[in-house]
């Protein structure tokens, strides 16, 4: 039965996660009420604190490697990224608790600016890994990008053999627009669903054929000066076909961007997540140059 | 019919076929796995065509609603023959020549289509895996980064100081970045010279780098009496914290205290005056003050300090001076030479420029409005001067003979009597001389007896009568010494609590229940100060910890670092020291 990785076993994790976020704030609090000096990072409790962070962000990177390694028996995948997004996120408490919520210019808030970004992208990809797929199976009917495709080619092989009976320069243009029909490119263009589609008119001015608007336009055009019968019947058999084309294209461009969408975080989480890691070290060590 | 269907699978190059029988009359084609012929074409119907044999005879029927194209035209039934290519999808079905015992052949395979047939995916960038983008090298570049500005370029100040001073100098990344929060503002001035308080790198701050500055710092105890490594041994760094915000730079807390001043017994062996005390609310022993004690009388009067505890009965302040606040205080007021007055605590206590303390009450400056030192009925504008007694014999005698001379060279009436003298000579004769000395003399006596003895010094002073020639006056005034500062080892500032009214604190609860006596030591109790201060824990009361009234640093102690027996430096004077070098 499927699982969310929020619910994996009865949420286990969570429970660990908020367990380890209750003990650093009585570990923050302590040292408040201690008096001795304002809570920071170089007391007992800022130490052991520290150590735990520092132990978990290894910890988590190690993911990484882990979900790779599909010969390891150490618990399923699933567990371990639900234990990754809990103890991810436990690590937002535990690392406050030990900087005594003391900020600066300096690689020790760096550090930590760093490392509250690698978490936020990661609830970035927890919300899409939860609202995306589903949405994904209803738009495009659970076909892949190369399914669609190959819808779009069958469409594509009709309407190139319908176009055979048309105006010949209408059937170029009609070739054009199959020829030069786009979707996906740079990541912005995936995201942003950019439909750069043109159409070749009179073999040599290429003009936009956003949602294939303008060989619609000219298949009208033309539709409302043919006379003979056949051409009437073949320009709104291509006319049905563009139609249909276009709700693929349309189809294929929300599930590349929903498949941008599901990527795009990891490339902010997965670099970032390397920089914190060097941070850590480079605030560790500095700490202790000057100790 | 005998039907072979010969899957082909082409690989990477290599050839795989899987062979099926049929034996039978109608073979269906669709994505379904039921079908005879199974095509694994996620667009297809699940039952898109059948294949009807009937002797040599093979046809191809497509379904409702569904597309197929036999030698590249779209047909929806068709006769085939051998070598007739069928596509279905994205599979091409190719009707074979008949083989062995089978009456047909057909070859099921994908489409390798090539031109046109290429499938737009292929040819546009549908993934952000196929961008730019690189996860890889968006790491490496960041992870070198962090590296290069935040450890390597600042590291490099290490090794060269003058490069460290150019890196902080201009806006490229140094150690001034390594810092983990401000200097507290008394610090500000080193700037970001981390290396003026940072030594060798991986070691903590040496107490060497701190006495650089801090050269006169105190001890807190007389380490010859007790020699505790605690204190002795203790960092600087141990108490005093830099770098925080709230910027503390030294530890309030009162554990760091306790931990030595509680469970002293087990700690001190012998007897000492220390006693336990961890928290202000909780276990802090009454007050002891600290006050003058005369030894002796008259000019040969010293003074001693004594300690005494406010909860001690034989507290008294032995300061010399005949006084009572009730009198002063009165609320019915206060005979003076204006008439009745009622006086205030201000009109003699008031708040020397430190805040801390109050000025000094002197006869000069508040009792002599009053307290008029006349001493002849008949010129009453004349006072003898306040304090050594030989210069008030001097002057009575003085204005008496005086009167006397006065009264000779300008007798009763008639013109001035003038006599012939040699210039240089006294004009009275000797005789004359010892009369005017006698009678001068003897009225200041009279005057001086009555200022000594009955209505002069005496209300307000001991007298006390001894004769020696090297005196004038047979008369002597003890020594007056006020105690100024009761408690020399806190400190207390009353600017700091000006909301409250004096007696609040120096005559709880008894506004009209004055002191009677001079003896009376008005300090307050601790249990005045509990009203509202308490330890650090206190809930509801304001959190107040040792070194809010004490120092550690103690004024007069030797050196605290580095510390070397015997090495009395003595850099700063205790306020006990200034007032007994100042004569107290």
């Amino acid at each position: 039965m499927y699982q969310s990785i929020l619910s994996y076993k009865n949420a286990r994790w969570l429970w660990v996660a908020l367990g380890l976020a209750a003990l650093s704030l009585i570990a923050y609090l302590s040292e408040s009420y201690d008096h001795s000096e304002p809570p920071n990072g170089g007391t007992w409790i800022g130490y052991g604190l520290g150590t735990v962070g520092a132990g978990l962000i290894f910890w988590l990177l190690y993911f990484g490697r882990r979900k790779r390694d599909y010969a390891s028996n150490t618990g399923t995948v699933q567990g371990w990224l639900s234990a990754h997004v809990y103890l991810g996120t436990a690590l937002l408490v535990v690392a406050t608790a030990h900087t005594g919520l003391q900020f600066g210019w300096n690689v020790h808030t760096l550090f930590y600016v760093l490392m509250c970004l690698v978490i936020f992208s990661g609830f970035f990809g927890v919300w899409a890994y939860l609202h995306y797929p589903g949405i994904l199976s209803v738009s495009a009917d659970g076909k892949t990008i190369d399914e669609l495709c190959r819808d779009l080619a069958d469409v594509d092989k009709q309407a190139r053999r319908t176009a055979e009976r048309i105006d010949p320069q209408l059937r170029l243009a009609v070739g054009s627009a199959i020829d030069r029909t786009a979707f996906g490119g740079t990541a912005w263009k995936q995201l942003m669903r950019r439909d750069s589609s043109e159409i070749v008119l009179d073999g040599v001015t290429r003009e936009p054929n956003i949602r294939q608007a303008r060989i619609v336009q000219l298949l009208a055009q033309r539709l409302s000066n043919a006379s003979r019968n056949d051409e009437v019947a073949a320009i709104s058999q291509i006319m049905d076909l563009v139609g249909s084309r276009n709700q693929i294209l349309r189809r294929i461009r929300r599930t590349i961007q929903i498949q941008a969408i599901l990527r795009v975080w990891l490339y902010v989480h997965v670099p970032l997540s390397f920089a914190t890691v060097a941070a850590l070290i480079v605030h560790v060590i500095s700490v202790f140059i000057y100790w | 019919m005998r039907v072979l269907i010969r899957h082909v699978l082409r690989k990477a190059g290599v050839v795989e076929r899987s062979d099926t029988e049929f034996d039978g009359e109608i073979l269906t084609i669709g994505r379904a796995t039921d079908q005879t012929i199974h095509i694994p074409d996620k667009s297809l119907t699940l039952e898109h065509s059948e294949l009807h044999a009937k002797g040599k005879s093979l046809s191809i029927n497509a379904n409702a609603g569904c597309v197929l194209f036999v030698n590249g035209e779209q047909k929806e039934r068709v006769q085939l023959a051998p070598g007739d290519l069928i596509e279905i999808g994205t599979y091409r079905l190719m009707v074979s020549d008949p083989y062995g015992d089978f009456d047909h052949v057909v070859l099921v395979e994908p489409s390798q289509d090539e031109g046109e047939e290429v499938l737009l995916s292929t040819q546009m960038v549908t993934s952000l895996e196929a961008t730019k983008l690189s996860k890889r090298r968006w790491s490496w570049v960041s992870v070198l980064t962090v590296f290069a500005l935040f450890l390597i370029v600042p590291a490099l100040g290490l090794f060269s100081p003058k490069l460290a001073a150019t890196l902080r100098s201009m806006p490229l990344p140094s150690d001034s970045q390594w810092s983990a929060g401000p200097l507290h503002p008394s610090h500000k001035a080193i700037g970001n010279d981390c290396s003026a308080c940072h030594g060798m790198p991986f070691q903590k701050v040496p107490d060497e780098k701190c006495v650089k500055c801090h050269s006169s710092i105190e001890h807190h105890i007389d380490v010859k009496v007790h020699d505790l490594p605690e204190l002795t041994q203790a960092r600087c760094a141990s108490c005093h914290k830099e770098h925080n915000e709230p910027s503390s730079l030294t530890r309030r807390d009162q554990d760091q205290c306790a931990d030595c001043h509680s469970n002293l017994a087990s700690k001190i062996t012998g007897k000492t005056v220390l006693r336990d005390v961890r928290d202000f609310g909780a276990d802090h022993p009454e007050f002891k003050v600290t006050m003058l004690k005369p030894i002796g009388s008259g000019r040969d009067t010293k003074w001693e300090t004594v300690r005494v505890g406010l909860d001690v009965p034989e507290l008294a302040e032995q300061s010399n001076l005949k006084f009572t606040h009730e009198k002063h205080l009165s609320a019915k007021g206060i005979e003076s030479p204006k008439g009745k007055v009622v006086m205030v605590c201000s009109d003699c206590h008031r708040p020397d420029p430190s805040g801390a303390y109050m000025e000094p009450v002197t006869m000069e400056a508040h009792c002599e409005s009053c307290h008029h030192l006349k001493f002849d009925p008949a010129d009453v504008t004349r006072e003898v001067p306040h304090g050594n007694p030989d210069v008030v014999v001097r002057t009575l005698q003085e204005f008496y003979a005086r009167l006397y001379l006065i009264n000779q060279v300008s007798p009763k009436g008639g013109a001035p009597h003038r006599e012939a003298r040699r210039p240089g000579a006294l004009s009275l004769p000797p005789e004359g001389r010892s009369l005017a000395l006698g009678w001068a003399q003897a009225r200041a006596n009279v005057a001086a007896d009555n200022l000594f003895n009955k209505q002069g010094c005496i209300e307000c002073h001991v007298i006390s009568v001894s004769r020696d020639p090297a005196h004038l006056s047979p008369w002597q005034v003890n020594p007056v010494r006020l105690t100024r500062v009761w408690l020399p080892k806190s400190f207390f500032e009353h600017d700091r609590h000006t909301t409250y009214k004096c007696v609040q604190c120096h005559a709880p609860g008894s506004k009209q229940v004055l002191s009677t006596k001079s003896s009376d030591v008005l300090v307050p109790s601790i249990k005045i100060c509990r009203d509202c201060h308490a330890g650090e824990r206190s809930g509801t009361k304001l959190a107040s910890t040792c070194i809010d009234c004490h120092r550690f640093h103690i004024p007069g102690m030797d050196v605290m670092k580095p510390w070397v027996a015997g090495a009395r430096a003595r850099p700063r004077e205790s306020d006990l020291q200034r007032l007994k070098r100042e004569g107290l």
